[in-house]
């Protein structure tokens, strides 16, 4: 009995303290802002003084390639498997980075199959996303359980967009968890590169104003993935990334986002207005700029795909 | 004698108290309660899911880069007894918008962006702690 008594009482004590130290980390959220530590570019140039916290901070700022690929098919414009990487090239992917990256690019591809609900294609991008994710030992957010619910919710695009989501959310946690920060940023990096791809492609075909302002607002994303990129500028397996993110960051630098302050009544929920103050913003960027983003860009991912 | 008797029920007795103080926490991780929150988000794409787990009247705050054109909904979805508040700020970390309103707290709330920036997400807890998920779908 009295051994019992005792591995209770030091299994409560082994539980109290593991609880202890989680709530501590998750309540530094109130004190110290993830923001505070990443705002602007001003980073420090070694990955150990950016922590893993800030780091996933980050991560999951950063807009999904999601939203891109709804604007495209919002405006219109038909589907086109072309501009995608070819979901064939999986195995010769056979690096980490390379294939952490890839994974962030044919992540994107994955959602913008889903956005055109172009279902033979969206399994093609489900099949390389679940062997680079497998070869990178995240597979099991990618299982067969989750496959098979992709399959039943194959004419529902919201439950599928939901779906691989979360899939790649998983990934992210399950990677924050584990303390692969490489691996988490080169999964956003790529899923980043892509999306603004996906749109320099888009208006290279059909120039349209509103192709361009996304292009431009991509400077507030840049922003903060620079800061990652400043935290791991110095580790060899990021050289190939970060010229061109130096490159992109230059290009940006000219292009400028203005705020006007307004107010405005929104409607918060079903009938529920609400007096908000907001701002709206005006994107200032030209033709030549979206022509050296789009060159850098192109650039940067045929670095990385081939 | 007789305590001696009900000491054997004294490891369950001791392992209640850890057991359900975990019970909250696990639920809120279960993908299950994540499925019946983004119910809420019916009409929106799923964007990405902020789990919240505070204590001690703490307050969590995430950031999240929005784009002008989208309407973003955000929601607040908690296990166990209370609400849970989110507050929406700008760049400037100037107060938009709160699910509470008129002393109600509203499941999930929509904002039309007008403003391509950073936005900051706060959580709380209208019981100080709490577990829950905070969805973000946006549509064009």
């Amino acid at each position: 009995m009295k051994k019992i008594i005792l591995s209770v009482f030091t299994l409560s004590l082994l539980l109290s303290s593991c609880g202890e130290e989680e709530t501590t980390r998750r309540s530094r959220k109130k004190d110290k802002p993830k923001t505070e530590q990443s705002s602007g570019t001003k980073a420090k140039s070694e990955e150990s003084l950016i922590d893993k916290e800030t780091m996933f901070g980050i991560i999951k700022s950063i807009p999904s390639p999601l939203e891109t690929s709804d604007l495209i098919k919002s405006l219109g414009i038909p589907y086109s498997e072309r501009i995608l990487n070819n979901p064939d090239k999986k195995s010769e992917y056979t690096t980490t980075d390379k294939q952490a990256l890839n994974l962030g690019i044919y992540g994107a591809d994955l959602g913008y199959t889903n956005i055109y609900a172009e279902k033979s294609a969206s399994f093609n991008y489900l099949k390389a996303v679940r062997q680079l994710a497998n070869d990178l030992k995240i597979g099991q957010f990618f299982d067969m359980k989750t496959i098979s619910r992709m399959q039943e919710n194959a004419n529902n695009m919201d439950s599928l967009l939901y779906i691989s989501q979360r899939g790649f959310e998983q990934m992210s946690n399950y990677l924050e968890k584990q303390g692969r920060t490489d691996v988490g940023a080169q999964l956003l990096l790529g899923g980043w590169i892509e999306g603004v791809y996906l749109a320099t492609s888009v208006y290279k075909t059909e120039p349209n104003e509103r192709i361009m302002e996304t292009i431009g607002e991509q400077k507030v994303a840049l922003d903060e993935i620079m800061v990652l990129i400043n935290a791991f500028r110095n580790k060899r397996n990021f050289q190939t990334i970060v010229k061109g993110f130096d490159n992109l960051k230059k290009v940006y630098d000219e292009v400028q986002i203005e705020y006007i302050e307004e107010k405005a009544e929104i409607e918060v929920a079903p009938g529920v207005f609400q007096e908000v103050e907001t701002s709206k913003s005006i994107v200032k960027i030209t033709p030549e700029h979206v022509n050296v983003v789009t060159e850098t860009i192109e650039q940067l991912r045929t670095n990385i795909i081939d | 004698m007789k305590i001696i008797k009900y000491l054997k029920y004294l490891p369950l007795f001791l392992a209640f108290p850890i057991i359900t103080g975990f019970a909250d926490e696990e639920d809120c991780e279960d993908e299950d309660f994540l499925d019946e929150c983004a119910e809420v988000i019916d009409g929106y794409k799923f964007l990405k899911a902020n789990k919240i787990f505070i204590e001690d009247d703490g307050e969590v705050e995430y950031k999240s880069v929005f784009s002008k054109g989208s309407t973003y909904m955000l929601t607040a979805c908690n296990g166990g007894e209370g609400s849970m508040k989110v507050t929406l700020y700008d760049r400037n970390k100037k107060k938009v918008m709160t699910n509470l309103i008129q002393s109600k707290y509203l499941p999930a709330i929509t904002y039309p962006c007008t403003a391509t920036g950073v936005y900051y997400l706060k959580y709380e807890f209208t019981a100080g702690s709490g577990c829950g998920v905070g969805i973000i779908g946006f549509k064009k």
